[in-house]
Parts: C-alpha cells; structure tokens; sequence
C-alpha cells in the first residue's frame, strides 16, 4: 500500500499538523518505507485469532485492575495557573467560527 | 565514591563516613565537569537537591534513616516532577512545570533518595538513540563520537558516567534495554502494570512501563522494590504482591532453564555479540541452570508489529498537545486551526511528527482493520509464543542489540535503519513480560549487552540470574575513561 501526496494532506489536517510544499515529500517518502516494512505482516495467518488491546491477562484473578472510571477530583485553579491565556475559568482561544459579517 | 554501588553508598552514609550532603555535593561536581559535552540532564536541581540532603543528614543522624536514605538519583524528564520543569526533552514542553509528581517520584521521595535532576532524553520517549531532543543530541561516554541509545540515553550515559548511581528511566520498544546495552549498564523493564504509570507522560499506553537504571543487579533490586507496587490512580496497575527481590538473590540457578531462541541469532546480529551471549549462557550454566534452544516463531513480525500499535497509540496520546491548556503555543494564531496546526507544527519533532502522521493513518477510516486489528492479532500471537516456551523454561536468554552503540548523527534520516535497534527488545513490550539488559563484554572498546526475559510479574529470577552472572564475572565494574569530556 502506498500513498500519495493528497492522503498526507489529509492525513496531516487529521493530525492538526501542517507540513510545508518542501517538507511534503519527505514525510511521504517516509511514511511510505515503513508502510512497506510493516507489509511483512500480510504473511501472517490471523484466522480465528482474537485482538490484543493490552497485555495484562485478565483471566488471572491476582493481575485484575481496577475499572477505569474517572474520578471528580477537581484542580482546575492549580492546573489553569499552567494555560497560555485565560480569563475568569475560560480558557482563551481564537475564533472558532468563520466571521461572516 | 562515584563507583560504590548502593548498597556501598547506604553503608558509608549509615555509618557517617560520608554525608548525604557531602555524597550530593560529589555527583553535582562531576555533573559539572562532565556532562557540558555528555549533555545527559536537562534540568539540574542544585538547591532542592542540597535541601533534601541535609534533611537525609538529620534522618540519618537521628536513626529514622531508610536503606535508600540520602543516596542521589536522577529522574527521565518523562516523569512529572512537582514546580519542576517536566519537558519529554522537546519544545512542545519547554515551559511546562509540572503541577504535581508522578507516583515513582513520590515514592523515590519516601524513600528519601535526592533528585539531582532530570535526563535527557528522545523527545517524548520516541527513538533510539537520544538525538531526537530538542536540547541536543547525548554522547556515549564510552566514545563521543557514538549515541548513548535511546530513548533514556540520559538516564543511562549519566550512570555509566558515573554522574548519578541510579536513575530512573521509561520502556516502551527498548527505551531502557538498548541504552543500558550501548553505555555498559544494567537497565530493567518490569512487567506491564508493575509499576505506575501515574504522572509519566504517556506515549504508547498499552506498551509504557517505568524502569530503572543501575550499575549491578543487586543496585536493580533496590530500585524496583521502591517502585513496584499497586497505584490506584493508575487504572492499568496491577493490585499483585511485590515480592522481596533480594530474596533469592544469592542462590545458584539450579533448576532454573533457561531458553535461547533461535529466532534472534539473524545475520543482522553481529558475530562478536552472538559469542558474547552464548559465552553468558555457558556462565550461567555453570551456576547450575540448564540451557535449551526454544523457538519464538512470530518475532520476525515484531517490529512492524509494534510500530503499527504504538504509532497508533501515541497519534491518540499527543492529541492533548493542542495550545490551549498547556505546554507551546504559536504566536497570533488566526483560528482555531491555525492554533492547532502551528502550535503543533512548530514544537513536535520530527520523529514525533512522523510517528503521529502514520498512526493517524493507521486509524483512519478504510485502514484500521487492514492494520491496527490485524497488528492487534498479531500481538496475541506474539504473547503467546512467550506464554509456550515459559511452559518449559523460566527465563529467556537473548542478545538486547544487533550491534554496539552507532555512530552519532547517521541514521537520523533513515527511520527503519533507526527501528532496527530494537528489534530484540520490542517483543517483551508486546508480551507486557519483564525483561532486563546488563552488560556481557565489548566490541571494539564499545559496551555490549544481554537480556532477560521472565514470565509476567517474575522479575525476581530475571535479577537473580543476572547477580549469579556478576559474581562470576567483571564487566559491570568496567567504567569509561571520560578523557574527552572533561575538555
């Protein structure tokens, strides 16, 4: 599988990341080379064989973790001191809209 | 002093030949003198170091002194360190002072070890060789003109320049192992969910684990009894019981097997090294193990394997970095897109960068079955193969590297030459095993390593095994000679 110069566009604007006309071909280039290398597991056979998501084997009671619900724990005034611009709470960005007026 | 093991240093402290202030003073002397050229620390932290050692003086001196009370220790810069500038070695971070400490600072804290700073590292623990930092490429202190291996180079030039006697680091592909090989150290991956995750910034999370670095398996020990154990913050800490890992440290290997898969003596593995590590095998036989050839069958499919996962992974992860809440953000930024892609743009790496780009791809739409669930399937296998050839032996023995430490500034371009460094330690992040490198001999005056592998949550053979080599043996008292960094 290979990709051409639009899908690293589209892949970029995924990404939020923005490469110049002469950065382009690079990350093409190398994006390319390890969608070839990583072709080598096409010889694999996968039939009947279940995803691993994570390594920790959940059928041993003794490796069990806990449920991964957040808790309520609320340190927005400690962790707001960090933000670039904010005002009263509200972190500060620019116009998500386009302004039509 | 700076070549005394931790046990040695606990010794001189306990019985006031040395002070934790005079000891602390020591390293950062060094630190000065060397690591201008080594570049291993990004952040030292003179002050708060001298007032955590003299507290460890007044602990020490009023018998409330721990084993690791007073001894310095050094931090990856992956890991939150409260008021204290937590960068993943990249621009993204730079201005970034953590808020809170992760749970093994916390626990180094207790253990009232001082921190003398954060190392250097790859840029958001991606790479494999520490030149992807944006404060600078590390040196191996065994030669300048080679990398220390990556991504915790820092942490691990810093111990084998004896700057630091410990120092903890991160192990996602090899990011403890292979630095551990090419700087002549020993370095510990613990199993998957050993050891918090909590306030270590995340790259691969299915994959991450936090490990350490020492001169010796008997140093090793020490450290991760400090840091294994159950985290409730972390939601993929295993509640399992710690074992004592000095228990059976001093006793011979017999009834212990020990496998050597056929699968990783491949012509890309240097000739010197394979003799190296059938020539441990034989020592450690002679301590009573026996030895088996087993067979790996899906290692091959590792790399590509992992590179498939933990690209994906980490596209999701660095998607908080967007200039909003913390961290880099781009001047007059036009919209909100603009804020995204230039803040972005501006302060990821390149190695970052490409790695975002091919998991975004992995996970888009028409690609993720062709990909991420077929990497997925593979991954299963690959535990698998461990989980069989533990049913007939208790560890696996294997070469940590293809080669010696590279040299520096070569194969930056070249992404695949750059993963083909960790081709032998990738398969225990994919099995979530523990896995542990420790230096074997040299190759034309450069470190070499081997490693091993133990079933999950059995790091304690992995270090009996590994202090049964060290008492038969000498190479992980070798020091480099420094002649070239202190100009």
């Amino acid at each position: 599988m290979t990709i051409n110069k639009q899908e690293v566009e589209h892949i970029a604007s995924l990404a939020m990341l923005e490469f110049s006309d002469a950065d382009l071909p690079k990350m093409q280039q190398d994006l390319n080379k390890i969608l070839s290398y990583v072709d080598i597991l096409n010889e694999v056979d996968i039939t009947n064989v279940t995803p691993l998501c994570h390594p920790i084997n959940k059928d041993i009671k003794k490796h069990a973790v806990r449920k991964d619900i957040a808790n309520n724990e609320d340190n927005h005034e400690l962790y707001q001191q960090l933000a670039p611009m904010i005002d009263q709470n509200y972190y500060l960005i620019p116009n998500v809209f386009e302004d039509k007026t | 002093m700076e070549n005394k093991t931790l046990l040695e240093l606990s010794q001189a402290l306990h019985n006031k030949s040395i002070s934790s202030v005079e000891l602390t003073q020591l390293f950062l002397q060094r630190i000065n003198k060397y690591d201008k050229q080594l570049n291993s620390f990004i952040t030292l932290c003179e002050t708060t170091a001298m007032q955590q050692a003299k507290l460890a003086d007044s602990k020490l001196h009023s018998n409330q002194a721990g084993i690791l009370t007073g001894i310095p220790l050094a931090h990856k810069d992956v890991f939150c360190t409260e008021n204290i500038k937590t960068s993943c070695a990249s621009k993204m971070l730079d201005n970034f002072i953590s808020p809170y400490n992760a749970h093994i600072v916390d626990q180094f804290n207790h253990a009232q070890m001082i921190m003398l700073g954060k190392t250097n590292m790859d840029q958001f623990a991606m790479g494999s060789s520490n030149e992807n930092s944006y404060y600078g490429a590390v040196q191996n202190p065994w030669d300048i003109s080679k990398v220390p291996g990556g991504s915790s180079g820092g942490s691990a030039c810093a111990v084998a320049a004896r700057l630091i006697p410990a120092a903890t680091g991160s192990d996602t592909g090899g990011s403890i192992r292979q630095p551990a090989s090419f700087c002549g150290i020993c370095g510990i991956k613990p199993t998957y969910g050993r050891v918090s995750r909590w306030g270590m910034v995340a790259f691969a999370s299915s994959f991450d684990q936090a490990g350490a670095f020492a001169k010796s398996a008997e140093d090793l020990c020490l450290l991760l009894q400090t840091m294994a154990g159950h985290d409730a913050k972390d939601s993929t800490s295993v509640a399992c019981e710690v074992e004592n890992y000095q228990q059976n440290l001093n006793q011979r290997l017999d009834g212990i097997s020990i496998g050597i898969p056929k699968e990783y003596f491949i012509n890309e593995l240097d000739a010197d090294i394979a003799d190296s590590v059938m020539q441990s095998a034989y020592i450690l036989e002679k301590q009573g193990a026996t030895l088996k050839e087993i067979s790996l069958p899906h290692t091959k499919y590792a790399s590509a394997c992992y590179y498939i996962l933990s690209t994906a992974e980490c596209s999701s992860n660095l998607a908080r970095y967007d200039g909003v809440r913390y961290g880099y953000r781009c001047s007059n930024p036009k919209n909100i897109h603009d804020l995204y892609k230039r803040s972005r743009h501006e302060a990821f790496g390149d190695e970052v960068k490409r790695r975002i780009m091919l998991g975004t791809y992995i996970l888009s739409a028409g690609y993720y079955d062709a990909y991420y669930i077929k990497a997925q399937k593979i991954r299963n296998l690959i535990q698998q193969d461990f989980i069989n050839a533990f049913q007939d032996v208790s560890l696996i023995l294997s070469p940590t590297t293809p080669t010696s430490a590279f040299e520096l500034h070569t194969k930056e371009q070249d992404p695949i030459a750059m993963y083909m460094s960790d081709i032998f330690t990738i398969s225990a992040n994919l099995a979530g095993i523990p896995a542990a490198s420790f230096p074997i001999g040299f190759q034309n005056n450069l470190p070499i390593g081997a490693q091993l592998m133990a079933p999950a949550f059995q790091e304690k053979i992995i270090l009996q095994a590994m202090h049964n080599y060290q008492k038969a043996t000498d190479w992980h008292n070798k020091t480099p000679s420094l002649e070239e960094c202190s100009k």
